[in-house]
Order: structure tokens, then sequence, then C-alpha cells
């Protein structure tokens, strides 16, 4: 057979699936992320591509098509349902397939077919990206912060953030009613599972914080898949609980592993009915603890009351005592002053008597010496008198001469020759006539 | 008439005392100071009886109080 000097399309394609077939004769296990999966999956044969992104950058690098066809589909669903922790196909989500490399010569298209999938391996790169975030909203503080709002001690005023027709709801609002206690709920629907999740609880969150007198958040749903509930782990919704300014709780349903929402919120519980009881618990709390300040009230007033009744009596009996003992002072005193007031004016009297008669007695002595000295000084005089006067001096021999006219002669001057004279002695007078009146020499 | 205060009276009853103990009074006025520290005693004397009486009256009735 003569050689063709070209080939068909089909020939060609067939030739390259023939190379490809010895190429790759057994299934490869191939990794990378899943996209356009979602929008095929409802499809008999699902169809999507399998992209590889720079690990630091996050462009893209390279893509290639894959097929899970039909009869494959069951087998990996068992797969993923028996790993444990199941979680589904879909886009974004890293995985490892085990997959023959195909090329569909209809189309001259390279394609895998997806023959197996190795579960633990998206778990892994699941759980490191978790593992990732958390880290990263740690660091922020994100974690941490809704923690510090304070939870009312009586939070019967709930923000409920729930599916309306879900379980979780009921299960909540029946545990709640249960108790008795006056709880208004206030619910905000929201898509609880899949991609639309973190956008909405989110906006729930941002929303009921502007409705008044909330006292809490509370985000529940009921138990699922890790794959279900990885929609929890979203910094989203870990952001909105740290912008809150109401306290957030989760009681989204798991077994295994905690969320990032139930990371980032107030507390968390494991299920609707959980948070309930724990909201319930809390105003039992409360109650008991109110009960227990009335009795500790009741107590203190009581034995306050007490001690000031004792107390009072004790001021009764010292005021009354003390009084008495004050009147009786002031009694004694009184006395006393009568006693004074009785005696002493008489004592005064006496005393002043006493005085008179002292100083009469006195009076009498200094008087009576007065007169003495007076007697005795008048026998002094009486003594010069006798001394000085004339007839005893003519007694002891001194005379007297006088003029006719009766003048003392003093001088030999008063007297001249022939004059007669008088001179009085003692026993009588002689008359005589001037001689001589000679002056005396000397004098 | 005002009432005058126990213890004005008292000082006044002491001023008078202090006066006749000191003899620093005159017997003129000695028969007057006496009349009127009379009074006074009469009327200090009076003071604390009534007072003693109206206290243990209270007093009482403290007691039949606290045993209602």
């Amino acid at each position: 057979m003569a050689e063709k000097e070209f080939l068909t399309v089909s020939e060609l394609n067939n030739l390259i699936k023939d190379v490809v077939n010895t190429g790759f004769p057994y299934p490869v296990w191939v990794c990378g992320e899943i996209q356009g999966y979602n929008r095929n999956r409802s499809k008999n044969h699902i169809f999507f591509e399998l992209v590889e992104k720079d690990a630091k950058s996050k462009d893209f690098k390279a893509k290639i098509g894959l097929v899970i066809f039909a009869g494959k589909k069951f087998q990996i669903a068992q797969i993923l349902r028996k790993g444990g922790s199941p979680f589904e196909l879909k886009d974004d989500i890293e995985v490892k397939f085990a997959c023959k490399i195909d090329f569909y010569a209809p189309h001259g298209a390279m394609r895998l077919v997806v023959e197996s999938i190795d579960p633990v391996y998206t778990l892994g790169k699941l759980a490191q990206a978790k593992q990732k975030l958390i880290a990263e909203l740690k660091e922020k503080g994100t974690l941490d912060k809704n923690k510090q709002q304070e939870l009312s001690l009586v939070p019967l005023k709930i923000g409920l953030i729930t599916s309306d027709d879900s379980a979780a709801y009921n299960d909540f609002r029946s545990e709640l009613q249960k108790s008795g206690f006056g709880f208004k709920i206030l619910l905000h629907n929201a898509t609880m599972q899949g991609k639309k999740t973190e956008g909405e609880v989110a906006k729930a969150i941002a929303t009921l914080n502007k409705i008044k007198d909330l006292d809490c958040i509370v985000v529940t749903r009921g138990g699922g898949s890790i794959a279900d509930l990885s929609c929890f782990d979203s910094q989203k919704i870990a952001e909105a609980i740290a912008d809150s300014n109401l306290p957030v709780l989760s009681g989204i349903g798991h077994e295994i592993d905690m969320s990032i929402t139930d990371m980032a919120a107030h507390t968390y519980a494991k299920t609707p009915t959980a948070i309930a009881k724990f909201l319930i618990t809390l105003i039992e709390e409360f109650l008991t603890r109110i009960d227990e300040y009335k009795d500790r009230i009741c107590n203190y007033a009581l034995t306050k009351m007490d001690t000031e009744k004792n107390q009072l009596k004790n001021s009764a009996v010292r005021l009354q005592n003390g009084t008495l003992q004050y009147l009786k002072d002031h009694n004694t005193q009184i006395i006393r002053f009568s006693e004074i007031i009785r005696q002493r004016p008489n004592m005064l009297l006496k005393d002043q008597q006493k005085i008179l008669v002292t100083q009469s007695d006195a009076l009498t002595k200094t008087i009576k010496r007065r007169l003495e000295n007076t007697q005795l000084q008048l026998k002094n005089y009486q003594k010069v008198i006798d001394v000085l006067h004339p007839a005893n001096t003519l007694k002891r021999g001194f005379s007297i001469t006088r003029k006719k006219n009766g003048q003392a002669v003093k001088s030999i001057s008063d007297v001249s020759n022939k004059q007669e004279l008088v001179t009085e002695l003692i026993d009588g007078t002689i008359e005589s006539q001037v001689v001589s009146n000679l002056k005396q020499v000397g004098v | 008439m005002s009432e005058v205060k126990y213890s004005k009276s008292i000082k006044k009853l002491e001023e008078i005392i202090d006066k006749i103990e000191s003899e620093e009074i005159d017997v003129d006025e000695l028969s007057e100071k006496v009349k009127e520290a009379v009074t006074l005693i009469k009327t200090c004397k009076d003071k604390i009886e009534k007072a003693e009486l109206e206290v243990k009256k209270v007093v009482d009735e403290l007691g039949t109080q606290e045993n209602d």
C-alpha cells in the first residue's frame, strides 16, 4: 500500500491517541485546583478543569480538562464518603485524581478521565488552608475581638441567624421556649450551606448590629459534613464577628473540628440546642445569683438590725446611767452650794464682828497710847519751861536789871550815867544809880 | 419670765459662792446675794429633779417599746 502524502484529521487524531496511549499506559496521579465544576455538576458526564496556580502569586500557570464519566460518579462519591471526613467536589478545592491520560480523537482534545480520587490530599489541603487562615486571623486579633464584648447577664433578646426552614431553627426556638423564660428571637434568614453562606451570614451580622436592644447574635445550623461546614471557615464571617458590637454566639453543628466562625465567636457550642441551653443556663445562673444576693442582703440586714438593736439597748442603758450620774453630780454640787450658803454668810458676819471688836480694841489702845504720849510730852515741856523760867535763874544768883520804865537792860549802851535802875533778885529788888558804864574789854 | 439656763444659773451661783468664800463680798450686799443664791439653788434643784424624772420616763418608754 502506497504511503499517502497526508493524513486526514481523524487519522492524525487517532495517531496522536495511539502515541498518548503508548506514552501513558497507566493512570497517573494529578493534583490541582478544580474549576468549572459547579456549573456542570448536574450533568450526566461532568466536564471541568484542573488548574495549577503559582504557589505565591496565585497567578494562573497551567490547566487541563477533565471528565468524570457518569459511570464513575457513584464510585468517586463512595470513596469520598468512606474517607471519614467527607467533602464534596466543588470549585476552588485542591484535589488529587488518578486519571487516565486520554486524547479524544473526534475533538482532537486532550483530556483526563478521572478514575479515582485520594481524599486525604484534599483534606490535608483544606486543613492547611484553614490553619493558615487561623494564624492570619489570630495575628490580626480578629479571633479575640468579639470575646471582649460584654455579654448581658440576662441575654433575652436574641438576633438569630439561621435558615428559617431548618431543623436548627426549630431546635433552638423550642429549647428556649421550654425554659419558660421570656426570650425574644428576631430571626434573620440566611443560607447556611454552600458558597452563599459567608456573604449572607456576614451581612446578617452587620444588619442585626443596627437593630436596637438586642443582647446578642446567635449563628446556628444543624450538623453536617466537613464540606458542608467548611463555608464557616470563612475570613469574611470572622471579620464580621470581630466588627460586631454585639456578642456573637455560634452553634454550628460539628463533631470533630472547630470552625473559624466558632473561634471568632464570643462563645460557641456544638449544636443549636447546646447554644440555647447555654443562654438558658446564663439566665438560671443570674436568677440563682439574684436569690443568693437576696438571701445575703436579708441576712446582712437581720444581723445588722440585731447589732443595731443591741447597740441601741446599750446606749439606752448608758444614757440612763450617764444621765443619772450627771444629775447626781449636779445634785451633789447644789448640796455643797447650799451648805456653803447656809454656813458661810454667818461665818462671814461673825468674822466681820470679830474684825470690828479687834478694831475697836485697837482704837481704844491707840487713843490711850496717844493720851499717854501727850501727857509725857507735856511733862517734858514743863521741864523745859521750868529750866527756862526767870525765877529759877534768879534762884541760881542771876538778876534782872530794868530801867524805871521796866525795860530790861541788856547792854551798857542801854544806860547812861546817873540813871536809876531797879535790879530784881529772887527775894526782892535793889534800887541803884549808874556810876560807870565802861565797856567790858574783849567783849 | 424667760427661763434661765441651768448652766447660767450654776455659773451665777458659783460666782456668788466664790465671792462669799473669798470674803470679797460687802456686808451690805451679803443678804441680797444670799437670797439670790438660795433662789438659784432652788431653781437648779428643781431643774435637776425635773430632768431626772423626765429621763426616767423617756428611758422607761424606750424599754416598753423594745419589749413590743
